[in-house]
């Protein structure tokens, strides 16, 4: 056989997954957003709510391919540049964070369909469909009673139509907009009290 | 190659290591073995008692080979004991007839010089007037042939397996035992990983005494070093292993039980040469000492852990052990132990139930709300203080992990392995009112556990076969629902035959830390609080 570098071959392909893995948090900020917690072993996993209503999930594998030939190696080498490689990593932290984004938003839909959690925004006013919205889902305070705002998490395009940004300042300084807003946290804040008041031992 | 790995490790062994796989060879070439001495000092010169195919008592004698030989000087140095084990009648209640005449067996790793040899013919000749059997010779080319007869299946094919044993000789004898590396190499050997694979009970058994001498093998540079904690967790990996053999293909238990008993005995003697290493200790720092600072508690919560363990199984078997030492040592040092991470909590279980056994008062008891109370604080969502890992992430990952030298992916916080388990320890004791302080922390905490798919499963180090189940708890609770469950054991998510012995069920909990589910814990406290 000819000469190789395993050892610092094994590195270069640790830096590699580690940059993929960057830019894949880069691409999707959104699903970056979700909290990551390693499985180690086993094959599916069970969800026991606290209705003790259960659900079982298969693992689910996303994967991504890097597909090359020879000659392609041999121009990058030749290039005595990296640039090539790169894009091709690009390329496959663009689809595995595509694929994430879907399975994990896939999950989502079907959770909120079944418990008839869905709220259409088509033809309405944003204001409305945001309000009905924020009436459905559950909000959480902090310590000290500050309310912990949910994220809104919108295809930028669609943001841009319907002009996110101005219709949530609108909310903030309209004042029957303003008066609805904290009629509903109001509303939240003692469902959170009753919440947390809820977490007792009795009997 | 093969041939050369035996040699090396034979080499390379001294008679306390090599005692436990040799009384497995001799266990598979039909012996029943009855004793094997603690600290192969001497009983009577008597290493190990056995008895033979035709019933004959044997004793047997293992001296190490100085530079692989044993010459006339080594004879000379032993010969009180030589006489002992000749002359001594063997005092076992196994061995029904007190008179009954016995085999000496000299067992050397090296071969003997001719000088030795003419001295042995001599002695022998003096046994023969004193109408004694005269005494035998095992030496490194019999222990290599009977090795081969004994393990024909000891190697498979595969390099993989083979480089991993390699890498076994290269290990600093003075670190942690890899312990996934050896259950691997073990998995292997037992093809437990192929599913289709089928057997002879012929072939298991010396599938299951082959293992024993990977195992011994793979601990030669941790037993050279007297590193009793690589050796205990060594032998309790292998004692899963046979387990899982003999669970996954319902071995009779004749097929199994002088194997298991043999890794038990490894594992007690190993344990016992640790509370004498302690007993001689003025301090527990090993090593650098400037760096050990960081090291130290986790060592130390290990060890009570260990002496624990120690003081529970010497109430199942009656042999001896400094019980006062155990009790002051604990004691001194239980202040000292840390929770370094979820898989730190067998360790601190194993001495709650020690504690309990000797302190009959509640402090034992709150020891369980003062576990309940760290995991709620440091594992609650919004808690800022450093969370505990769970019980997959082992000692020095999570040490690195505090350093900033090793970065961990996932989050640890709003779940926990252990909580649900630890809530019914402390309401099976029935303190209802500390334990609605502690309820309303614990509901932001999802209660999580594997179960394997089987039950033989819970052996192995890692399965790809079954659930990881995630509870989110119920916010109000019921005291009297709470101590129902309690007390309720689901006896099919418990590893069936290691139940029977809870001694090394807790040792198993305290190596395998990611197996434990409430149930187990439950059916621990049960045991142990009733003997």
């Amino acid at each position: 056989m000819l000469i190789d570098f395993p050892k610092e071959k094994e590195k270069v392909i640790e830096f590699f997954t580690k940059y993929i893995i960057a830019k894949k948090k880069q691409l999707s900020p959104s699903s970056s957003l979700i909290p990551r917690v390693k499985v180690f072993e086993g094959h599916k996993q069970l969800l026991i709510r606290e209705d003790r209503t259960r659900e079982e999930t298969e693992f689910k594998l996303i994967k991504s391919e890097m597909r090359y030939n020879i000659k392609e190696i041999e121009n990058i080498a030749l290039a005595n540049s990296m640039e090539n490689m790169f894009k091709k990593l690009d390329e496959i932290a663009r689809e595995l964070a595509s694929k994430e984004f879907k399975m994990v938003f896939d999950k989502i839909d079907e959770a909120v369909e079944r418990v008839g959690n869905v709220v259409s925004a088509k033809g309405r006013p944003f204001t409305e469909s945001f309000f009905e919205t924020i009436e459905k889902i559950q909000i959480d305070f902090d310590e000290n009673g500050k309310i912990i705002m949910p994220k809104i998490i919108l295809n930028p395009k669609t943001a841009e139509e319907i002009k996110l940004r101005d219709k949530l300042r609108e909310i903030e300084t309209n004042p029957s907009y303003k008066m609805r807003f904290e009629e509903i946290i109001e509303k939240k804040w003692e469902e959170w009290r009753d919440r947390k008041s809820a977490r007792r031992l009795v009997g | 190659m093969i041939e050369k790995v035996l040699e090396g490790w034979l080499d390379s062994a001294t008679e306390r290591s090599f005692q436990i796989p040799f009384a497995h060879l001799l266990s598979n070439q039909g012996y029943r073995v009855l004793h094997i001495t603690h600290h192969c000092g001497l009983e009577m010169g008597k290493d190990i008692i056995a008895v033979d195919s035709n019933g004959i008592p044997c004793a047997f004698q293992l001296k190490t080979a100085e530079n692989g030989k044993f010459s006339l000087q080594t004879w000379r140095r032993i010969n009180n004991q030589i006489r002992d084990l000749v002359y001594l009648k063997i005092n076992h209640p196994s061995i029904g007839n007190y008179n009954q005449s016995h085999r000496s067996i000299l067992v050397t790793n090296g071969f003997i010089k001719e000088d030795a040899t003419r001295a042995i013919n001599d002695f022998n000749a003096t046994l023969l007037t004193d109408r004694k059997r005269p005494l035998e010779t095992i030496v490194k080319g019999d222990i290599l042939k009977l090795a081969k007869e004994t393990y024909p299946l000891v190697f498979p094919s595969e390099l993989r397996d083979f480089k991993s044993l390699l890498e076994f000789f290269l290990e600093d004898g003075t670190s942690y035992l890899p312990k996934g590396k050896l259950a691997n190499l073990l998995e292997s050997l037992l093809y437990l990983n192929d599913l289709n694979s089928k057997f002879s009970n012929k072939e298991l058994g010396r599938k299951i005494a082959s293992a024993a001498l990977i195992t011994s093998i793979s601990l030669t540079q941790f037993s050279k070093e007297l590193n009793w904690i690589a050796e205990i967790e060594g032998w309790t990996i292998y004692l899963a292993y046979l387990c899982a053999v003999a669970q996954r293909w319902k071995l009779k238990e004749k097929l199994w039980k002088s194997q298991f008993e043999l890794a038990e005995t490894a594992i007690f003697n190993s344990m016992t040469n640790l509370l004498e290493e302690l007993k001689g200790r003025t301090n527990l720092i090993e090593g650098e000492p400037l760096s050990d600072a960081l090291f130290y508690r986790v060592r130390v919560t290990y060890l009570v852990a260990l002496m624990s363990i120690l003081g529970i199984w010497q109430k199942f078997n009656s042999d001896n052990v400094d019980c006062e030492f155990i009790s002051d040592f604990v004691l001194k040092y239980r202040t000292k132990m840390l929770l370094w991470g979820e898989g730190a909590i067998p360790q601190i279980l194993a001495f709650y139930w020690y504690y309990r056994k000797i302190d009959a008062t509640s402090k034992p008891d709150f020891l369980l709300a003062e576990l309940i109370e760290d995991i709620t604080t440091s594992n609650n969502p919004k808690s800022k203080i450093e969370s505990l890992a769970p019980p997959y992430y082992q000692t020095q990952e999570i040490i690195l992990h505090k350093l900033g030298i090793k970065k961990f992916e996932d989050i640890f916080k709003g779940r926990s392995f252990f909580l649900k388990g630890l809530i019914y320890l402390f309401t099976r004791k029935n303190w209802k009112q500390k334990m609605k302080i502690l309820w309303p922390n614990a509901t932001y905490i999802m209660f999580e556990e594997f179960i394997p798919k089987e039950n033989w499963q819970f052996y192995l180090w890692r399965t790809s076969n079954g659930v990881h189940k995630a509870e989110i708890p119920r916010r109000t609770e019921n005291w009297k629902d709470l101590k129902k469950r309690a007390f309720q054991i689901e006896d099919d998510i418990l590893p069936q035959l290691l139940v029977n012995y809870p001694h090394l069920l807790l040792l198993f909990i305290c190596v395998y830390p990611h197996r434990v589910n409430p149930s187990i814990l439950k059916c621990l406290d049960d045991k142990l609080m009733n003997t």
